[in-house]
């Protein structure tokens, strides 16, 4: 990242040799340059913030508890929600890294606060869902700090989730992970276009991509693991479908980056990519991680890609363990697939060129 | 231009007419990964998965303890594949990395060697033995090749060689004192890695590889010392003047090489001790309101206290 000093300097260097120039509001990013220096957090403050304000809120719900709050319905729904608000007014107030544990927690405390009373007062669970729904839309609206638009858009996730272990529709969780995997797909391949057409909202762009991934790999978690939701086997292709069908997307524009146009290298390429894939069709969670490890290594977004991988080895382990098969078959197939993966190595060492890894 | 990266392009981009292909221009040239970079991802990917995948077919296999198949060619199934692995990595002319990655397959091979060998003879040994043996036997592979994951893997047998042996010989151990221990070795390997990073430069070891160590040894402190607070353990004293060295030197170490990991993640594990000394004292309702408002200041002050660290660094 660039020091202010060194801005005027920068906007110079790009601006275009020919066509029209751009326009720059030199005032307003050394501002943004200045608030960025004052509040540089990377991902330990992130974490710190986040965990640190679910165990403050944790501490106080229990406190909350022992005041017997939660018999008044109508008090802890006025009170979540004005800790709601409260939480969003000071985080817009003070945009300042320091005070985001303080209206993290608030925020959460309003949550659990506000959806245990409406819960209370409206035994129609769906609603309490709805509720949640909206409360997302408007934090991620009145709100746009990377800590609240990313908690804004778990809850969106989570309360469609909800909705859907609400009304035990469990095989609409694959529309789910459907829909997640193409906003995902399209929110990291269009950063450029979302930046410079939604320059207002630009900032929602770092926290809602984490929260997209986050987001599908709960979704993905919850038919990687055999038995945790009743979901029919006559549907579970469908979610593979759509994450596989990406992966394809995203194999032709890695062939387009390499400079690879030979039909016969394409149609081997393309074919191994089925041959891998298809044995996925029914355990979606590995071909979601693989997904989420190719978008995030096209876009260098290393958060991601180390989310990926710890996520890909989890489900690739849950797949075997919940196999029905004999140790012998499972055996032989683990054994099959590491031998035809050594191959592809082989393939893409000898079509790509050695380069030294 | 000038080399620019994401946080520069998304603060450009935002305040100026600069046009999408422009900034996609930008976000190409400065950040995203190219050609060769994919690559190199492509060839890790295919040779580390297929590496796992081949190592734990053959583990899978002997674990199916095949009745039909004799001792000798259960023994020489896996002896042989594991010799072959190791005659690929002496004499092929791959790439130092891949050779790396095959060395860390041949290590798993060797568990299943010993795994086998007890099932065959039926050797009656503890579990722990299987694992000394198995680390023994990698310890120069480990040692000539330093090679990260593998040197990762040695600290996983480690410590479940550990665990094992005390679980099985010295029953009357308190969690908080098996903490101890594990914490004591971690530890130990963390600042060997560190000290010798220091003192031969040209020894790679990555930044992540550390970070694992120093998050295992920061939660098994806090795990330790937090059951230690609730079970009213003995060796709880000792484990908190342990970590009034450790932890300083920690934080002091992560602001000498700048990196912010080591006084969070510290930060955060002494937050968690205190609370719970605090909610041992008191199960009162003012008790946890005081824990909350203590976590929330807390880690304020922790992140006040960063980002002036992050700003000196900046400026240095």
């Amino acid at each position: 990242m660039h020091k202010t000093e060194q801005i005027p300097e920068l906007l110079a260097s790009l601006q275009p040799a020919d066509g029209p120039a751009i326009e720059f509001n030199e005032t307003a990013i050394t501002k943004e340059y200045v608030t960025h220096y004052n509040n540089r957090s990377g991902i330990a403050i992130k974490v710190l913030i986040v965990c640190g304000g679910f165990l403050a809120s944790l501490a106080f719900v229990a406190f909350m508890m022992l005041l017997k709050i939660f018999e008044s319905e109508g008090a802890m729904l006025v009170i979540g929600l004005c800790f709601v608000a409260g939480a969003l007014f000071v985080n817009r107030l003070f945009d300042k890294l320091i005070v985001d544990t303080l209206s993290v927690s608030l925020f959460l405390i309003g949550l659990s606060l506000a959806g245990v009373g409406l819960g209370q007062l409206q035994p129609d669970e769906n609603m309490v869902c709805l509720f949640y729904l909206m409360l997302a839309v408007v934090t991620i609206g009145l709100n746009q700090g990377y800590v609240f638009t990313f908690i804004g858009v778990l809850m969106f996730c989570g309360s469609l989730l909800a909705l859907i272990a609400n009304n035990r529709a469990f095989d609409l969780i694959h529309l789910y992970i459907l829909a997640v995997s193409v906003s995902l797909a399209w929110w990291m391949l269009n950063e450029a276009r979302l930046i410079a057409t939604y320059r207002k909202a630009a900032k929602l762009f770092s926290p809602v991509r984490t929260g997209l991934v986050f987001s599908l790999l709960v979704g993905l978690a919850s038919v990687g693991k055999r038995g945790l939701i009743p979901v029919s086997p006559d549907y579970i292709w469908l979610s593979s479908a759509g994450t596989i069908g990406i992966i394809m997307y995203l194999v032709a524009t890695v062939l387009a980056l390499l400079g690879r146009q030979d039909m016969k290298y394409k149609g081997v390429l393309y074919a191994a990519c089925i041959i891998c894939l298809l044995p996925t069709a029914l355990s979606p969670a590995i071909s979601g991680a693989v997904l989420i490890l190719l978008l995030s290594f096209m876009v260098n977004y290393k958060t991601g890609v180390g989310i990926a991988i710890t996520a890909l080895a989890y489900f690739i382990g849950q797949y075997y363990y919940d196999l029905n098969f004999t140790l012998l078959e499972k055996s032989g197939i683990l054994f099959s697939s590491g031998v035809m993966l050594l191959v592809f190595y082989f393939f893409t060492a000898k079509m790509l060129g050695d380069e030294k890894v | 231009m000038q080399k620019l990266d994401r946080d520069d392009i998304h603060i450009l981009g935002r305040n100026s007419s600069w046009s999408a292909e422009g900034v996609g221009r930008a976000l190409n040239d400065n950040v995203y990964n190219h050609a060769t970079a994919w690559q190199k991802f492509l060839q890790l990917f295919f040779i580390s998965l297929g590496v796992c995948f081949t190592s734990a077919g053959i583990i899978f296999f002997f674990a199916y303890n095949w009745d039909d198949l004799g001792k000798f060619a259960k023994m020489g199934l896996v002896g042989g594949a594991m010799l072959s692995v190791v005659a690929v990595v002496v004499f092929s002319k791959a790439s130092a990395l891949i050779k790396n990655i095959l060395l860390t397959g041949a290590a798993v091979l060797v568990g299943a060697l010993f795994a086998v060998y007890g099932q065959i003879y039926q050797t009656g040994a503890d579990t722990y033995e299987l694992f000394i043996a198995w680390t023994a036997f990698v310890t120069l592979w480990v040692l000539s090749a330093g090679f990260a994951p593998l040197w990762l893997l040695y600290i996983i047998l480690i410590n479940t060689t550990l665990v094992l042996y005390l679980g099985q010989a010295m029953h009357n151990l308190q969690p908080t004192d098996l903490c101890l221990i594990l914490f004591g070795l971690n530890t130990f390997t963390l600042v060997a890695s560190i000290v010798l990073h220091s003192l031969k430069p040209e020894v790679n070891i990555p930044g992540w590889f550390t970070n694992i160590l120093a998050l295992v040894c920061v939660s098994i402190s806090t795990a330790g010392i937090v059951a230690g607070i609730f079970d009213k353990e003995t060796m709880l004293g000792a484990f908190l003047l342990v970590i009034a060295i450790a932890y300083p030197a920690a934080v002091g170490y992560g602001i000498k090489a700048k990196r912010v990991f080591y006084p969070a993640s510290i930060a955060f594990s002494l937050i968690v001790i205190i609370s719970a000394f605090m909610l041992e004292a008191s199960h009162d309702t003012g008790m946890f309101l005081l824990v909350s408002i203590f976590i929330i200041a807390a880690v304020s002050f922790t992140i006040w206290q960063i980002v002036k660290l992050q700003k000196k660094w900046a400026d240095a």
